[in-house]
């Protein structure tokens, strides 16, 4: 949701005048833009808590204080979680968690299940006992491991919409004892054949990723992967876009997109990535003096790695050289590092610095820090380097 | 060539494309399951070669026989590029897990979900064997790729609204039936039912009347869109269905939701239904819905429905071969429901069609045959005892008109029916010709009824001349005029029926399937009783006819006779023949029979020499001595005898005739002539008197005619024949 939705919901809520019916119905109505499910006293806790206690979105500029030495976390190669959402992505029963499923899929359950046909239940162990083993041999980030966890367990909600609905939902167990043989979230052609649609979610939402609506299991397994895995149908630049209109960066910024694949795929923690772009974005705002800014953006291959590229133009790197390789990160980059970046992709810049040099700086990438020079270059260019 | 890249086989079966299928379109498609088929030419021919559409599923590497050591998406990536690369070289990925449809900007690569790939790829295909070029939006749109990434959008956005509406409206909405597509919305009804992509006809049949058969809404909201494609507006099809489809919801108002506005349904086929009372267009949103349900918009009556109905205007469906074939199904159906022809296994796949086509479901609606429409089966009595062959000749008898005969004349009349068992479709139209005469005379039938067009080039462009029944009937009245012919057809061209005419056919009747079909049936039954009746006699006159005409011809051959006498005696008996055939006329028999009279007078002549009698004195009855005259045979010398008990003979009695003058009165001439024959059981007196009293009718005394009959006939005739035979 905009920061002006929750400022508006947050000014409405001190509204003296307001009284407890109109502030249920305020908070009522706040949950649905949210997304938020569970009872009202949950969903109120939660709205609470984005609108009073919450900045993780990044979505308030840091407090311009002077940095505090602090400890950077272990270096977590980026590559892990690559080859962790590989792997779920191609185990055979894990992959009926985020693809709908068809009549092949269904023989590859019954076989391992050792049934003659479909059981929800036994297909619903066989996930569980095959994610645990996966989670095991691979390494997810806490955050991914948390979110698929929720998914296929109902432990928790999960992604930015705080779904709560899971594989491991009572409704939904319901819904199989009243369609026995009958997956709950069937391929199109599977549909077609039974006559059935599978489960359907008791409350329909838009995704704030893809601008879709998710009406049943099936869009909603698709509506999973999308959160994970950046492709032809759920290309990073409508997500950026949307990104850049809901925080109305277009307003203080010229962002175009350049050199921007819509092809490229990769498995990754999209909600993070983007996050991480919007801290970017932030730190720019933050540095510009609230001047107008031109910003490009860039997403490409390059060897095994692909780049994503924001490049603000007109500008220079306010540090010199050797702070930044040997104290790179202030209040403001520090949480970037820790919350976003760590884990989930290497971050270079290249940037013209106060000595009228250019380099090329390693900021995050496990390695030791240093500066290669560079031609004369405009501007300063953040490189999230996403490995696979 | 398309090669389509997919492990899995079954998921190909589920979708539509199977064995036989992919064996259609060999020549397009080449499917690949596992890597190992793919050989060091096929690579070359996958990558190097252009104007190849390269249809990849995500997960094919996925498949432990296809694993590869490189990166799957780092092959993806490549293909890609390589499409990329040259505008003919094209690159689709499709997955289970794609929920959009992406195509790039050169039109040369895209990515697509599984089903929509497998529901399009025959229409992409026909589009490329019709154009030639390969065009990736029908791979991703189907059939009208213009408008239906808009109808998408404009869906998905519909949908977006619909969610977030907090408006509740289940109470409003208690008494309506929702149908819905699985694009749509979840239901926000008890009373709802998803329809799957029923766009087929037993589908609306089936979901129609398997949901609105039992309780009576006080309304319908149908969407607009459902099915494979969204720019086929199902909607409108679905209402109509259901107005012609007789369930306690026929008359119920109906709702249809919309998300795109009226003028995009302008050139729907179904489009009529939005002009009738009780079918209405409504938004796709809440407060649309809780609005027509508070509405109350009344059902409409029966009447109403008919005349509604009525400004469907449907058109016959595309999906037949031509206008005739669905005629002639129809008239079928009405035939039989008509003459109370049960259904049989014959007529089943026609009233399977009448029953879930829309078309037929229009027309039955607007041309119902009740229980009292049913022609009993008294008044389809035909009189059978001259044991009439009748031959069926008709390219759609195996459709179900042999069916309508074999119930009408053999199994309510007795009568022996055949058709014509030829493949009318591959036979040439002379081979048709060819088959129809042998069966017509070696079954030596009597009545043909016979279709109009027979083979697939009487519905080209050709004269009236050229058509392959109207050469059929030539032939066959050229053989045996005799045999009486009935066109049956479903063609109403004036020019046709004049060419029938020429061709002189017997009568005609006309396919009928609307508010005729009882005249037309009765009709039928007249025509066909009088056909067999007449046939049955002529046909036998005709051959004998042609027997003694060919026997003259012999005799006049070998010399026995002479040229111009049996040149008459052969025009005659055509003559006699012709007006016979003309027996629909009043004084037809007149005319035949003073031609075999003429016939007669010439074989008397040929045989009797009245030119050299022999002069000799007699004495008459009174005893008074008189001059006579003898004439003698020709052929044997033999003088005529006198037959007594002759009150006309005015000669004495003897043993031979003789005659006062040197004339000889018909009477003792024909009973020469008949005797000579070795005929014996016909008076001629009777043939002469009837020649009389025709001739010289006293128009004084009694001032009548004399009657010339069909017995008449019979007789002089087989005076005739007989006598000729015995030249």
């Amino acid at each position: 949701m905009a920061k002006t939705k929750y400022d508006f919901i947050k000014e409405l809520l001190e509204d003296k005048k307001i009284n407890q019916n109109q502030r249920e119905r305020i908070l009522e109505l706040a949950s649905r833009e949210i997304g938020l499910e569970g009872t009202l006293e949950e969903r109120v806790q939660k709205i609470e808590d984005i609108i009073f206690n919450d900045n993780s979105s990044g979505n308030t500029p840091p407090p311009n204080n002077p940095p505090d030495p602090k400890i950077l976390p272990d270096y977590i190669d980026p590559l892990n979680l690559y080859n962790a959402l590989l792997a779920y992505n191609q185990n055979p029963i894990l992959k009926t968690t985020c693809h709908p499923i068809s009549s092949a899929n269904i023989e590859v359950i019954v076989h391992q299940s050792g049934n003659n046909s479909y059981d929800y239940k036994k297909h619903l162990a066989l996930i569980k006992l095959n994610f645990i083993e996966l989670a095991t041999n691979e390494k997810f980030t806490t955050k991914m491991y948390a979110l698929i966890k929720n998914y296929l367990t109902g432990e928790g909600t999960w992604s930015s919409q705080n779904i709560k609905v899971s594989w491991s939902n009572k409704d939904l167990e319901e819904w199989s004892s009243r369609n026995p043989n009958i997956v709950p979230n069937p391929e199109d052609s599977l549909i077609e054949a039974t006559e059935n649609e599978g489960y359907k979610l008791e409350r329909e939402f838009v995704s704030k990723l893809t601008n879709k609506t998710i009406r049943n299991f099936s869009e909603l397994v698709i509506y999973f992967k999308s959160l994970w895995h950046i492709k032809d149908d759920n290309p990073l630049q409508r997500i950026l876009e949307k990104r850049n209109a809901d925080y109305k960066y277009e307003e203080w910024a010229n962002i175009q997109f350049i050199n921007f694949s819509q092809t490229l795929n990769l498995f990754t923690d999209v909600d993070k990535l983007v996050q991480a772009y919007s801290k970017i974005i932030d730190l720019i705002k933050e540095n510009s003096n609230k001047n107008h800014q031109e910003i490009l953006i860039s997403y490409y291959e390059e060897g095994s790695k692909k780049i994503l590229s924001i490049h603000q133009l007109n500008t220079y790197w306010k540090k010199s050289i050797l702070d930044t390789i040997e104290r790179p990160f202030g209040n403001s980059m520090l949480p970037l590092i820790e919350k976003q970046i760590n884990g989930l992709c290497d971050l270079y810049i290249r940037a013209k610095f106060n000595d009228n040099q250019s380099y090329e700086v390693n900021l995050w990438d496990g390695k030791e820090r240093n500066a290669k020079p560079i031609p004369t270059f405009d501007g300063v260019e953040y490189l999230l380097i996403l490995k696979k | 060539m398309i090669y389509l890249i997919d492990d899995n086989q079954k998921r190909q079966q589920d979708s539509g494309w199977g064995d036989n299928k992919f064996e259609q379109y060999k020549e397009f498609i080449h499917p690949i399951y596992r890597l190992s088929e793919v050989t060091d030419d096929l690579r070359n021919e996958l990558f190097r070669n252009e104007n190849n559409v390269i249809l990849f599923h995500e997960s094919f590497f996925e498949n432990f026989e296809n694993k590869q050591a490189n990166d799957v998406n780092d092959i993806r990536n490549k293909l890609e590029k390589l499409s990329n690369e040259k505008s003919t070289r094209y690159y689709v990925i499709f997955s289970g897990s794609n929920s959009e449809r992406k195509l790039n900007e050169n039109n040369t690569s895209a990515s697509i979900p599984v089903h929509i790939l497998y529901n399009n790829l025959e229409i992409f295909i026909k589009q490329f064997q019709n154009s030639n070029e390969y065009i990736l939006k029908y791979l991703l749109y189907g059939t009208n790729p213009d408008i239906e990434p808009f109808l998408l959008e404009e869906l998905n956005k519909s949908n977006r609204l619909f969610i977030e509406d907090i408006l509740n409206i289940t109470n409003e909405v208690n008494d309506y039936f929702f149908f819905r597509s699985k694009l749509d919305v979840n239901p926000i009804s008890e009373n709802h039912t998803t329809i799957f992509n029923k766009d087929s006809e037993f589908g609306f049949h089936n979901i129609i009347n398997n949901r609105l058969s039992k309780i009576e809404y006080k309304g319908i909201f149908i969407p607009l869109c459902f099915g494979n494609s969204l720019s086929d507006f199902n909607g409108l099809r679905l209402a109509t269905e259901i107005r012609c489809t007789n369930t306690i919801n026929q008359c119920t108002p109906i709702f249809i939701y919309s998300f795109v506005r009226m003028e995009y349904l302008l050139q729907n086929e179904c489009f009529n239904i939005l002009k009738t009372k009780g079918v209405e267009l409504v938004d796709y949103g809440k407060k649309a819905f809780q609005y027509a349900a508070i509405s109350k918009t009344s059902s409409l009556t029966t009447y109403e429905l008919l005349e509604e109905i009525k400004k469907l205007e449907l058109q016959p469906p595309k999906n037949y071969l031509d206008n005739h074939s669905i005629a002639n199904e129809w008239a079928i159906h009405q035939w039989a429901k008509t003459i109370g022809c049960d259904e049989t296994e014959e007529l089943n796949k026609v009233f399977h069609n009448v029953q879930y086509n829309l078309y037929f479901k229009y027309l039955r609606t607007i041309h119902p045959i009740s229980k009292q429409d049913v022609i009993s089966a008294t008044k389809l009595k035909i009189d059978n005892k001259d044991k009439p062959k009748v031959l069926l000749i008709d390219d759609e008898a195996e459709k179900g008109w042999y069916e309508i005969f074999a119930f009408l004349l053999g199994d309510l009349n007795n009568i022996y029916t055949d058709y014509l068992g030829v493949d009318f479709k591959s036979l040439r139209s002379d081979e048709i010709i060819e088959k129809a005469i042998e069966k017509i005379f070696t079954d030596d039938i009597d009545v043909v009824i016979l279709d109009f067009r027979l083979n697939p080039s009487d519905f080209e462009n050709k004269k009236s001349e050229d058509i392959t029944s109207i050469k059929l009937l030539k032939e066959i009245k050229k053989r045996n005029p005799g045999i009486k012919v009935i066109a049956f057809s479903a063609t109403n061209k004036v020019w046709n029926l004049q060419a029938l005419q020429e061709a002189e056919v017997d009568s005609f009747i006309f396919k009928d399937n609307n508010e005729n079909i009882h005249l037309t049936i009765e009709s039928l039954i007249l025509k066909l009783t009088s056909s067999i009746k007449k046939s049955s006699w002529l046909k036998p006159i005709w051959n004998k006819t042609i027997s003694v005409i060919n026997h003259l011809e012999d005799q006049r051959k070998k010399h026995n006779l002479d040229k111009d006498f049996t040149g008459a005696i052969s025009t005659f008996l055509q003559l006699g023949f012709d007006s016979l055939i003309d027996s629909n006329k009043r004084f037809s028999f007149d005319s035949a029979f003073m031609y075999y009279f003429l016939i007669l007078e010439a074989i008397s002549k040929q045989m009797i020499n009245e030119d050299t009698p022999h002069q000799v004195n007699y004495t008459n009855k009174n005893g008074v001595s008189k001059n006579g005259y003898k004439f003698q045979f020709r052929s044997n010398y033999d003088f005529l005898k006198d037959f007594e008990g002759n009150e006309y003979m005015q000669v004495a009695a003897g043993d031979d005739l003789i005659s006062s003058n040197k004339r000889i009165p018909y009477n003792p001439k024909f009973h020469n002539l008949i005797s000579l024959a070795g005929i014996h059981d016909i008076n001629p007196i009777t043939i002469v008197d009837l020649r009389n009293k025709f001739n010289h009718p006293n128009l004084i005394d009694q001032r009548v005619i004399a009657v010339i009959e069909k017995d008449d006939i019979d007789k002089i005739f087989e005076v005739c024949i007989k006598l000729l035979k015995n030249l």
